[in-house]
């Protein structure tokens, strides 16, 4: 069953391999990859461990992200900490410098709450996350829970479909099945049956 | 490539499958809940409802009635908020430190452990937060708010005030970070829902997941910066509680060791907190397969760790008070063992150095009864370590006016009291509606996966 | 998650030759060059010889120090109860045995932390180290030569060194002039015998530790099976039992008992925390020597990156111990204490107290911040060396302002004797290496050690 709000790019049509063995999974993925496929998304229930390899996905760039935000907070703390506690009304305790050693606390916390809020924050802009948000690729209700479904262009000047689709029957998948392209909401789900 | 040895023990048992993984860990979700949860929760909201009396008696007559006319003053009320911190950070140890350490055996706990830590720093904050008085005043002490009184602002000089960035931005923290590892799990159970209030609800919560792997190969990058994050600010925010004591110039209060030492404790009691409630957990939700005796038998062995690591440091204080060569110092750790508070001394230390040692043995590690018992027995006994702390040293303070013996009001043993109504409801709410134990990532380990 | 793919292990013998050979030759020759010129270039003092008038200078001229800490009455309070010690000129020698001491307890600590190393990688059940153990384990061979060194220095020089030394063997009683009373109340401890008995019974149980531990991982190469491992398991587990309590007691002998007078509760961690971010340096650097030169087969970008991870992680917790002891020192600002740090504020020390913070927090932290660095040998290997001179740095300034304060500079003898004692524990280390195989082949984990991926 394919959900009906899909947004895969709409004008590709997108060939699905559904698995239930993970092992199998990676490795038919890194199979397919090697060939010069792209793949357009895996779906799997739990993170695999060198499926961004064998995707060949970059790395993220989040740590840049909280790298800055840490670098806000960290400006932030301690602008606060200056400007009530140096500038505008300086408080003299114990004989201490009005700006000092007992701002360090403050300035540590402050940094590391911008950068987990600046991460997560980040996070979910860049997954396009919100809450209430519909899921926009269920290509099998079980993908959250025991199936990994991978996600290829039909199209592909690397590979003919039917030789991808065997490849991804004979790589251990349970279903294959094709989302061919008519406009938004008349999609069709073929499902592909094996032909050797 | 992962590879795993041979020889280590299975984490999770029972040949479980990817699906009935999902299954098993969804069933209290999907399922009326059972009798004795229910008895259990209408006993924690009763103790809830003593909370909520005794903080309203609270805010209606005034700070008063916790008998702050004694010179011990907060010393129940600071003992009670240092107690509940403490218990927090085993939750952000199991789920970042020992991320970082790649500990696999966290995959089943760190989701109620770190339940655990939220809860836990809730039921800490009631303390500080009333012992403002009339709190929505006492806002503009914490907060550098604009405020009437000139352009006074918070001391940021102050520990008290360190810890309030602490707390605050550690329970935030640990919320987001919590909440990132539902994510994946919620998801599942709204893919699974068949109620329209449960597809509503964790759609809501789900934020859209769909399990892409771009959005896990993110996923991963996050929960190790945040692991990373949080590793020093778990340390910080006891270090910071510690600071509120060792800044001052109380005998006892000021050593330097308290930073490292309060962190020690702090996971000590919060393992032992967390070994309370999984005992229980796994016997009650039928989890033996996910929290199997060898996890029990890991976190023995932190307690045991770390309660020799607070053992270490009772030493090292007691033998620098000695050697230091001053007196107030000496006195003060001499009256904390042979004073009117003996009882209390010898009881954090028989609790907390002398019984975790029993875990040398194999047996001690790995039968559940004795376990929970012990680990009631390091729950007591970290109490009272902040007991001894702070009430031995301020009841016999540099004033001979100033000394007195010490007992809490009754409003604010109800509090106390209280707090464990709030954090048994929040819990027993949790296992209620969300997954109480993590199954994405439970399922990345799995041995036998078809 | 078993992959299936076992590696096939081949046992690597390392030859030790050519440049690492001619390097730490050179090291000893050059240290011992500068350490000879140092010790002719110290100036003499011909005026007096310290035991003699020590007695007299005792008595204390409080007038600096007065002046000196703001605000607060140090001589006129308690003057019976705190006499803060005031400096003698020492023999112009102790500065020869300071840094032997320095460089002597350097390499033990070192040389402790490598057992601590494989010890917990034991009790952790850890598996991604399994193949570099023998590092360590070569590491631990070395600690007898630290041992006797700051032993040697203890009964050679502890009157000139320790002040608490020098007091006792005064024989003063009460009311007796230049009479001390916190160091007569500490006796029970800072006296010579007890000392000794420490000095001598915890570096040689360490050593069996280490030699204990070293011979099981060596007959699990020929005989394989679980014993030896469950074996090491019980026993570093007993080590690190003793280690905890033992280098604590150590470090209140050696460094903290330098300032008789003062004392601080963390300071046994954060002695620790030296020892441990100098042995994992050192750990970093000798893989990726081996590394380079062909060995270490299984040991890869993902071990080397990890061993980067723990350098910038324990630098910060270095860091956290350092600002949790200045922090409380400065804010209660009792002068007892505060006294410590002001001596390391003032020149000579004023340098070595930001060089201490800038080699060992600043540049460890900003430069292992990114994933890349981690990765790269020529940066690992510049910020490993930067904390292992930053740590040299944070013992001299341990040890120096207490026992010769003044007098204490950085020259030839300073620089010299770390070269030297750094060729030496080079030229010590690798032969211990090249007598054993350099993998422990039969490791039940050492398939995982070769598998080793840190993932994200």
């Amino acid at each position: 069953m394919i959900d009906k709000n899909l947004y895969l790019d709409r004008n590709k049509t997108v060939i699905f391999g559904i698995f239930e063995n993970p092992d199998s999974f990676l490795e038919t993925v890194g199979k397919v990859h090697s060939k010069g496929v792209d793949i357009i998304d895996c779906y799997t229930p739990f993170p695999i461990h060198g499926i961004e390899k064998a995707m060949g996905l970059k790395r993220s760039l989040l740590p840049i992200g909280a790298f800055i935000s840490g670098s806000l907070g960290f400006i932030g703390a301690g602008s606060l900490q200056y400007y009530t506690m140096t500038y505008d009304w300086p408080i003299i305790i114990g004989n201490k410098p009005s700006f000092g050693v007992s701002f360090v606390p403050v300035w540590f916390e402050g940094t590391i709450l911008f950068t987990a809020f600046g991460l997560a924050l980040l996070f979910f802009i860049r997954n396009k996350m919100l809450h209430g948000k519909m899921p926009s690729e269920r290509v099998d209700m079980r993908q959250t829970d025991d199936r990994m479904v991978v996600a290829i262009a039909s199209d592909n000047p690397a590979i003919n479909k039917s030789e991808l689709t065997d490849m991804l029957f004979n790589g251990g998948a349970v279903e294959v099945k094709e989302r061919t392209n008519h406009g938004y909401e008349d999609f069709t789900d073929v499902n592909l049956t094996r032909n050797n | 490539m992962i590879h795993d040895s041979a020889i280590r023990t299975q984490l999770v048992t029972g040949e479980k499958t990817l699906h009935d993984v999902t299954t098993e860990i969804c069933r209290p979700i999907e399922n009326k809940p059972s009798t004795s949860w229910k008895v259990g929760f209408v006993l924690s909201v009763i103790f809830l409802g003593i909370l909520g009396l005794t903080l309203a008696i609270t805010t209606l007559f005034g700070i008063g009635t916790w008998g702050l006319n004694k010179t011990v003053q907060w010393g129940w009320d600071i003992t009670n908020f240092v107690f509940w911190v403490g218990i927090g950070h085993a939750g952000t140890l199991i789920s970042a430190i020992l991320l970082l350490f790649r500990q696999k055996w966290r995959m089943s706990i760190n989701r109620s452990a770190e339940a655990m830590t939220i809860f836990a720093v809730m039921c800490a904050a009631v303390f500080p937060l009333f012992h403002m008085g009339r709190l929505w005043v006492g806002m503009y002490w914490v907060l550098p708010l604009p405020n009437a009184f000139g352009s006074l602002w918070g001391n940021f000089h102050s520990p008290l005030l360190w810890d309030v960035f602490a707390i605050t931005t550690y329970f935030s923290v640990s919320l987001v970070f919590w909440y990132l590892g539902l994510i994946p799990d919620i998801a599942t159970v709204r893919d699974r829902a068949t109620t329209a209030g449960r597809k509503f609800w964790y759609n809501f919560f789900s934020m859209g997941w769909t399990g892409s792997v771009r959005t896990w190969n993110r996923y991963e990058v996050v929960s190790l910066i945040l692991a990373g994050i949080s590793t020093p600010l778990v340390l910080s925010v006891h270090t910071i509680v510690s600071m509120d004591f060792a800044t001052s110039v109380v005998p006892g209060w000021h050593t330097t060791i308290f930073p490292p030492y309060f962190v020690a404790g702090a996971i000590f009691s919060g393992f032992g907190m967390v070994l309370t409630l999984l005992v229980i957990v796994r016997k009650v939700m039928n989890y033996q397969d996910y929290i199997t005796i060898g996890h029990l038998e890991a976190m023995c062995k932190v307690v045991m760790l770390t309660g020799t690591m607070v053992g270490l440091a009772y030493i090292t204080e007691f033998f620098v008070a000695a050697y230091s060569g001053v007196v107030y110092e000496q006195y003060a750790f001499i009256n904390r063992a042979t004073g009117p508070y003996w009882w209390a001394y010898w009881s954090m230390m028989t609790c907390n150095l002398i019984a975790p040692q029993v875990f040398w043995f194999k047996w001690a590690r790995t039968t559940p009864w004795f376990i929970f018992m012990l680990s009631i027995v390091v729950n007591v006994g970290m109490w009272f370590e902040r007991f001894v702390i702070i009430v031995t040293s301020l009841h016999r303070e540099y004033l001979p006016s100033g000394w007195v013996m010490y007992s809490p009001t009754i409003i604010e043993i109800g509090i106390f009291v209280g707090t464990f109504g709030l954090f048994f409801t929040c819990f027993f709410l949790f296992s209620k509606f969300l997954p109480v134990i993590n199954m994405s990532e439970v399922k990345s380990i799995l041995k036998n996966r078809e | 998650m078993s992959h299936g793919h076992e590696l096939h292990i081949h046992q690597e013998n390392y030859q030790f030759k050519g440049k690492a050979k001619t390097l730490s030759l050179a090291l000893l020759i050059i240290g011992l060059a500068f350490s000879i010129i140092g010790i002719f270039t110290i100036p003499r003092d011909t005026h007096h010889d310290a035991h003699d008038t020590a007695a007299k200078h005792e008595v204390s001229n409080h007038k600096t120090i007065e002046k000196n800490i703001h605000g607060v009455d140090v001589a006129h309070s308690d003057e019976q109860l705190y006499p803060i010690p005031v400096e003698h000129a020492k023999p112009w020698y102790t500065r020869i045995y300071m840094n032997l001491l320095i460089n002597g307890y350097f390499l033990l600590l070192i040389a402790v932390c490598g057992i601590f190393f494989f010890a917990l990688q034991y009790i952790a059940n850890a598996g991604w180290a399994s193949s570099l153990l023998r590092i360590p384990q070569a590491m631990s061979t070395i600690l007898p030569i630290g041992a006797i060194i700051v032993l040697a220095v203890f009964l050679l020089a502890g009157q000139d060194i320790y002040h608490w030394v020098h007091y006792e063997h005064l024989h003063l009683v009460k009311g007796q002039e230049g009479y001390d009373p916190i160091l007569a109340d500490k006796s029970w401890f800072l006296n010579t015998k007890l000392i000794l008995i420490f000095l001598i019974s915890i570096p040689l149980v360490w050593f069996l530790f280490g030699k204990y531990l070293r011979n099981l991982s060596i007959k699990e190469d020929a005989e394989g099976g679980l014993t030896f491992f469950k074996k090491s398991i019980r026993v570093s587990a007993a080590f690190t039992l003793f280690f905890g309590f033992s280098i604590s007691i150590l470090s209140w002998i050696v460094t903290m008992s330098v300032d008789a007078h003062w004392y601080s509760t963390i300071f046994s961690i954060y002695n620790f925390a030296t020892g441990w971010v100098s042995a994992i340096a050192i750990i970093t650097l000798f893989v990726l020597y081996l590394k380079r030169n062909g060995y270490l087969e299984i040991v890869s970008d993902e071990h080397i990156h990890d061993l980067g991870k723990f350098m910038f992680a324990f630098s910060i917790f270095w860091t956290y111990l350092w600002v949790s002891q200045f922090l409380l020192i400065w804010y209660a600002n009792i002068p007892e204490e505060s006294i410590y740090y002001y001596k390391r504020w003032e020149m000579p020390f004023k340098i070595n107290w930001f060089l201490n913070l800038g080699l060992n927090f600043l540049i460890p932290f900003l430069v292992l911040m990114t994933r890349n660095n981690k990765r790269n040998p020529q940066i690992l290997t510049f910020v490993a060396l930067c904390i292992l001179v930053g740590h040299w740095n944070d013992i001299y300034l341990m040890l120096m302002p207490g026992a010769i304060d003044k007098q204490a500079t950085i020259g030839f003898l300073e620089i010299g004797m770390p070269l030297f004692f750094a060729g030496l524990f080079m030229y010590w280390v690798l032969t211990a290496l090249s007598k054993k195989g350099l993998i422990p082949v039969k490791h039940p984990y050492i398939q995982e050690s070769a598998h080793h991926d840190v993932g994200v």
